[in-house]
């Protein structure tokens, strides 16, 4: 049975970015998807500014810019999993999709790790296990694109019938982005249906173009391993794991 | 009872004294995808206590998150239309046809009104057994592992991962080299206002190991930055389109022979209806009645009605446990066909219904009363079958429905056009008519219309005849450039049509002409491989010399089969098959891109290997 350093739960920008300043690290991703942290709920299309400081986190700005995915301070959320698949195509890291970790045992020193992956259950055996996934969100936020001319009436019908809500100009002209928050909630299925019975009711002369799979989740930045959804920049986000890895914290 | 899982590869069984179940129900359905929501949907109706578990966040699979959101094929009824109703109704409120999320609304509140229990995020770890009878599962709900007891258990998760882990005798791929069809990955991108969809076949996949599945996911993902081209991006389908998955060993196995034939089974659950839609294009080293379907007869596009068994859905030996989906006891070319949405919705729906009977009459699926069944399913639109042609078909109907006549007799007038198939495939059906042999040997000879004459040839050939063979020998010496055009897509070469039955009537001349072919350098100098246009009548892949493919592969798979034929010296053959791998020539002439996943170069450098393989025999 093979021995990992790391175990990180959860394929995201940082643990991408500790797993390549680490050795022998394996990453498990529930979703089929590798960048679950921004594209698949276009969780934003403002990017923070940030700088890299390390070579891969400079490979992974060029491969951004060879998508044309940035534009000053404006990032295509849309186009992000494709980008960073292709970074990571160039990475040599073991990542397995659409696998869980069932179960946790300690033998000695180590962790006895179950993972239900589409060929049943693997065992790995791990000195180390990093939860990257946020379990407990201040709140979830729901993310629609619509498209139309957006007038201010518009504007405040939406914002107006869905307490909280924000708007946002998306990389594409006439393509906007409505931010749906959640408090409470951890049922997708709950706020779409939510969302469909109050978006009938608006109006509205924009059309929805595609409501995002999953929420993103509003997290307050605590100690330990640096979650993506701390930052508003995936670059940032993967070199904190980076750095986290050099740091030698568990 | 026991607790059966897949462990490091391995079936694992332990023993366990006192299971506690933390849900009990009469109908565990698995996979909230497009047949389990209609199954749950009409079982729960009926009178069954159904719980329903999904491993992904929300209902619908390929058809919502995964992204197939236009229909292909299937019949057109059943429950799932009040549900294209509800979006319909709703449509002004989604950008054209960007309304996946309505569909998804529409089945929450389908499953929600029924009362059927949705447990989301939920992966099955185990199967319980009790004397050879699936009882339940063993679950993962995101924070423990819990168990689900059950009278039936349905693997509704269209790759059969409960099937296998319950230890059924499963298989993958087609006979000559066990490969599957390609998986795709499905994007969204807007232009005009209008929501436009690429299916890109991105090659084969073994969806069942992690680390294939992983790795191919990634390339995939990343071999998308094309559709950015097109129109401004949207995103890519959250769910992996993996067409073919296993297959199981069950209580009665479909085989696309006997559909083609007309043979129906007893008991029919309900009847699909498509094309045989099989993906990928080395169509050389398919089955022969699948080639004389697909090459010869050029007859791709044709839809027919296909009966699916109840037994077809039991895997062999195993109680208590059902497949939903396109998992299914069939053979591969099957597999292509029975695995249209619609159909899958219907499949459901129909199995709810048997599955909600078995259990009010308290017996296995496979003892229901079946004119009870016929009686309930038949109300709901959904059983289908109520066109029993072969015809060639449109689902968009922008392409006239024209029914195949099977009479052969009454289709011979089609040999003097472009569209010969009906008729080549009608006169294989009756090749023992000596009488029609005849008739086609004289107009072959006879008439004066080259078209009509290769056509002639073709005829014969498929009802193995070898007076065919002169004509078929002049159609592949002169390297005929005519594609049949029966199909909307899908078109055969003629030559290559001639190539593939002189391997399987051809003498010893014929074996230095398809040589000439395969292992002469000046082939590939004609004209013919550089000038005809990559075009959606014949092949969709940009990314191959697909003339050269086509008529290369049907050579020397042919070659193959004449030298085993003749009695011919194989290891010579095997040898000069090593040179044309080893110089690499044929490869770089075929496949534009040669990267390792790339769908061209891996059917190629496949098909070599595998010849090369059936040489060393």
């Amino acid at each position: 049975m093979k021995v990992y350093d790391t175990l990180l739960i959860g394929c995201s920008y940082a643990s991408v970015g500790y797993a390549l300043n680490s050795k022998n690290t394996l990453i498990v991703e529930q979703t089929q998807s590798a960048d679950t942290r921004f594209y698949l709920p276009l969780r934003s299309y403002n990017l923070d500014a940030y700088t890299p400081t390390t070579e891969y986190g400079k490979s992974l700005l060029d491969t951004f810019n060879s998508f044309k995915l940035i534009d000053g301070e404006k990032i295509n959320a849309n186009a992000l999993e494709s980008a960073f698949c292709d970074f990571l195509c160039r990475s040599d890291l073991e990542i397995t999709f659409k696998s869980r970790v069932i179960d946790v045992a300690q033998e000695n020193d180590l962790y006895i790790a179950k993972i239900i992956t589409n060929g049943g259950i693997i065992t790995v055996k791990t000195k180390k296990i990093i939860d990257t996934t946020v379990s407990a969100p201040l709140s979830t936020t729901l993310t629609v694109m619509v498209k139309g001319e957006l007038t201010k009436d518009e504007e405040i019908k939406i914002t107006n019938a869905f307490g909280g809500a924000t708007i946002q100009n998306t990389f594409y002209k006439d393509v906007y982005a409505v931010f749906l928050q959640n408090p409470n909630c951890l049922d997708y299925n709950a706020m779409l249906n939510d969302f469909y019975n109050k978006w009938k009711t608006v109006g509205a002369k924009v059309k929805t173009l595609y409501v995002a799979p999953t929420f993103s989740k509003i997290a307050k930045k605590e100690k330990g391993f640096p979650k993506d959804e701390y930052f508003g920049n995936p670059i940032e986000a993967f070199e904190e794991g980076y750095y986290y890895a050099q740091k030698g914290e568990n | 009872m026991i607790l059966r899982s897949l462990v490091d590869g391995n079936r694992l069984d332990t023993l366990v004294d006192n299971v506690n179940f933390d849900l009990t129900c009469d109908l565990l359905c698995v996979g909230a995808g497009c047949s389990g929501v209609y199954l749950s949907d009409s079982a729960k109706r009926l009178g069954a206590d159904v719980i329903l578990i999904e491993n992904e966040k929300t209902v619908g699979g390929m058809h919502t998150v995964g992204g197939v959101r236009g229909y292909y094929y299937g019949y057109e009824n059943g429950a799932f239309m009040e549900d294209d109703q509800f979006v319909s109704e709703n449509s002004q409120l989604a950008v054209d046809s960007a309304n996946q999320w309505l569909k998804q609304v529409a089945m929450i509140k389908r499953l929600e009104s029924a009362g059927v229990k949705t447990l989301f995020e939920h992966s099955p770890t185990g199967v319980w057994l009790e004397d050879d009878r699936i009882v339940g599962l063993q679950v993962f709900d995101g924070n423990k592992l819990i168990n689900v007891r059950a009278k039936i258990t349905v693997d509704a998760t269209s790759d059969g991962h409960i099937i296998i882990m319950a230890g059924a005798k499963t298989r993958m791929g087609r006979p000559a080299d066990n490969k599957t069809v390609p998986f795709s990955v499905i994007s969204n991108y807007l232009w005009n206002d209008i929501r436009c969809g690429v299916n890109q076949d991105a090659g084969e996949v073994n969806q069942y190991d992690v680390k294939d599945f992983s790795k191919k996911l990634l390339l995939a993902h990343k071999d998308t930055k094309d559709t950015f081209k097109k129109g401004d991006f949207l995103y890519l389908a959250t769910i992996t389109g993996v067409r073919e998955g296993v297959s199981f060993e069950g209580e009665h196995t479909m085989k696309y022979t006997d559909l083609l034939v007309g043979n129906t089974p007893e008991n029919v659950l309900f009847w699909a209806y498509s094309d045989l839609d099989r993906h990928g294009n080395d169509r050389a080293i398919d089955d022969e009645l699948f080639q004389n379907w697909w090459v010869i007869s050029n007859l791709a596009t044709v839809a027919m009605s296909i009966p699916v068994p109840i037994k077809s859905l039991i895997p062999k030996g195993l109680k208590g446990l059902v497949s939903a989906g396109r998992c299914l006891s069939c053979d591969s070319y099957l597999q292509s066909a029975v695995r249209m949405i619609r159909d899958m919705f219907r499949m459901g729906e129909c199995l709810g219904i048997a599955c909600a009977l078995a259990i009010n009459q308290g017996v296995d699926i496979d003892k229901i009363d079946y004119e009870k069944y016929l009686s309930l399913v038949k109300d709901t639109g959904a059983f289908g079958g109520e066109n029993k042609d072969f015809a060639f078909n449109s689902p968009s109907k922008k392409v006239p429905y024209v029914p195949i006549d099977l009479n052969p007799r009454n289709n011979l007038h089609l040999l003097d056009t472009t569209t010969p198939g009906a008729c080549i495939w009608t006169c294989f059906l009756n090749k023992e008519d000596k009488v029609l042999v005849e008739i086609l040997a004289d107009k072959m000879n006879a008439t004066k219309s080259l078209l009509e004459k290769y056509n002639c040839a073709i005829a014969l050939g498929i009802m193995e005849q070898k007076i065919a063979l002169p004509v078929l020998r002049e159609i592949v010496n002169n390297r005929d450039c005519f594609y049949f055009t029966d199909c909307r897509r899908s078109n055969q070469f003629r030559s290559a049509v001639a190539i593939c039955l002189l391997g399987r009537l051809g003498e010893i001349q014929d074996a230095t002409l398809l040589e000439s072919i395969v292992f002469n350098d000046t082939e590939f100098e004609r004209e013919m491989y550089h000038t005809l246009e990559n075009n959606y009548l014949y092949y969709k892949l940009p990314d191959r010399n697909f003339v050269y493919f086509d008529v290369f592969t049907h050579a020397l798979a042919g070659l193959v089969k004449l030298y085993k034929k003749l009695n011919l010296n194989l290891s010579e053959l095997n040898e000069k098959i090593k040179k044309v791998i080893k110089d690499g020539k044929v490869v770089d002439r075929i496949a534009y891109i040669k990267e390792p996943h790339q769908p061209t170069f891996v059917e190629i450098t496949d098909f070599l290997t595998l010849m090369l393989k059936q040489t060393e025999e």
